[in-house]
């Protein structure tokens, strides 16, 4: 469990960064995480204990993408348990809690980590290098975890986000004067659009949106009624 | 003669456990609720209800609300914290719903009754979802509770959650089989007059009686 924030755009990364990161402190406070975009360079960051948005190198970012850890598997001081998970092609964060996950363990990149978050991360990549392209190879991995996610995922060799949730909330935003993209698992002022469940969503810079590109299956348990 | 105890809230799962064990297992269990300051303690009639529908004899509700100081800021136990929509409380791991260490305490408290009665097992409704808002829920929380009252010198005592892998949708297939009545159930944790359809417990409930294609027999103020 944790939560999981991203602020897109580059007059406002510091300000913003360190604003949603203050908002999902109460769904996480042993670790944190993030991923700093900085044109074609790519820079990711863990530390232990609280987060606190002056130890994220962010000048002259254009992105930073966070992560906040609450944990339900594994040890809270341990690094190489905080978000985000790496491979070869993807960087990963995971808000929520996987019920099924040690049944994959082929997908664990740690195998010493119980942390069940990995498997999405080891599961895409095992998708991908059996050949499928990003978004088949993101629902083929989700639809088989039972669980909560809320999750971001960097694709490195395409250079693209893409965000999906299953129960988890993500809300997002659009600041209307300078265009900048906001996401977060906390409803934050003016990041406050919940993104459609069961929808794997993309970033796109020129529509400066988060565009609906694959529907998955998923069971959830809490079908909020309709008003 | 007791051989075990149930923990029944007045909820949905614990009353289908406390058919299960009863109708099921054959169990004789005695049956421990507790009043700890909870909006919606109205779920404590419809455990002794149900308690009585069984023909149990051994019935206590502790009352723990001169102690609800201990239990405060929870939106359960505390009038000043809204109940949430389910929509703000998923994927939160620890849901202004919890309540401070309720479950440790219950559970030794049951516990404790359990040795004073002879029982040698004490049952309670933790199900398969309750987890992702509830460290102490989880399987290995159980699991080590266990291991502590495993050190007792003379009482075996065990703790069970027997619907631990099952969904609220499961138990009430397995409460309909055995013909509970849900209508002498209680989940909102809202305490009005009518369940309020939009928090977490409603929403889930919900769901479950969709899932199974079936209405749930207590009047909603929203749905």
């Amino acid at each position: 469990m944790c939560g999981i924030f991203g602020v897109i755009g580059a007059s406002d990364v510091q300000r913003m960064f360190g604003v949603l990161g203050a908002r999902n402190t109460e769904r996480g406070n042993r670790a944190f995480g993030a991923l700093v975009l900085r044109g074609q360079a790519r820079a990711t960051h863990r530390f232990a204990g609280p987060f606190d948005a002056s130890w994220v190198p962010l000048d002259g970012a254009e992105a930073a993408y966070g992560h906040v850890r609450a944990p339900t598997h594994g040890n809270s001081e341990n690094l190489a348990e905080v978000h985000p998970f790496e491979t070869r092609d993807v960087l990963l964060a995971h808000n929520g809690l996987l019920l099924n996950h040690d049944r994959f363990p082929q997908w664990r990149i740690d195998t010493s980590s119980e942390v069940d978050s990995q498997v999405i991360a080891g599961g895409v990549q095992a998708h991908l290098e059996a050949g499928l392209e990003i978004a088949e190879a993101i629902c083929r991995t989700i639809e088989v975890l039972d669980g909560q996610q809320a999750c971001w995922l960097w694709h490195k060799p395409a250079a693209q986000l893409y965000l999906w949730r299953v129960m988890s909330p993500i809300y997002t935003g659009i600041d209307a004067v300078n265009g900048n993209l906001y996401f977060s698992s906390m409803r934050a002022p003016g990041v406050e659009a919940l993104l459609a469940e069961g929808v794997v969503h993309a970033l796109d810079m020129t529509a400066r949106a988060f565009v609906p590109l694959q529907t998955f299956s998923y069971y959830s348990p809490y079908r909020i009624p309709k008003a | 003669m007791q051989d075990s105890v149930a923990i029944v809230s007045g909820g949905l799962d614990s009353v289908t456990l406390l058919h299960h064990l009863v109708r099921e297992l054959g169990k004789h269990p005695a049956v421990i609720s507790f009043r700890y300051g909870q909006k919606h303690a109205k779920e404590l009639d419809c455990a002794r209800w149900h308690v009585a529908a069984l023909g149990l004899t051994e019935h206590q509700v502790i009352d723990l609300a001169p102690l609800s100081a201990v239990f405060q800021g929870s939106a359960l136990t505390t009038a000043s914290v809204a109940i949430p929509d389910v929509e703000t409380v998923l994927g939160d791991p620890q849901p202004p719903t919890y309540v401070p260490n309720r479950n440790m305490i219950f559970l030794a408290l049951a516990a404790a009754y359990a040795e004073t009665v002879g029982a040698d097992t004490v049952y309670y409704g933790a199900q398969r979802h309750d987890i992702y808002g509830y460290w102490d829920t989880t399987p290995s929380f159980l699991e080590r509770l266990n291991a502590v009252f495993a050190l007792n010198r003379k009482s075996a005592l065990k703790l069970e959650a027997p619907f631990v892998s099952l969904s609220k949708a499961d138990i009430l297939r397995k409460g309909f089989v055995l013909g509970v009545d849900y209508g002498q159930t209680w989940s909102c944790y809202a305490g009005g007059d009518k369940a309020c359809g939009r928090c977490p417990t409603c929403t889930e409930r919900l769901t479950a009686f969709g899932e199974v294609g079936a209405t749930d027999p207590l009047p909603y103020a929203t749905v």
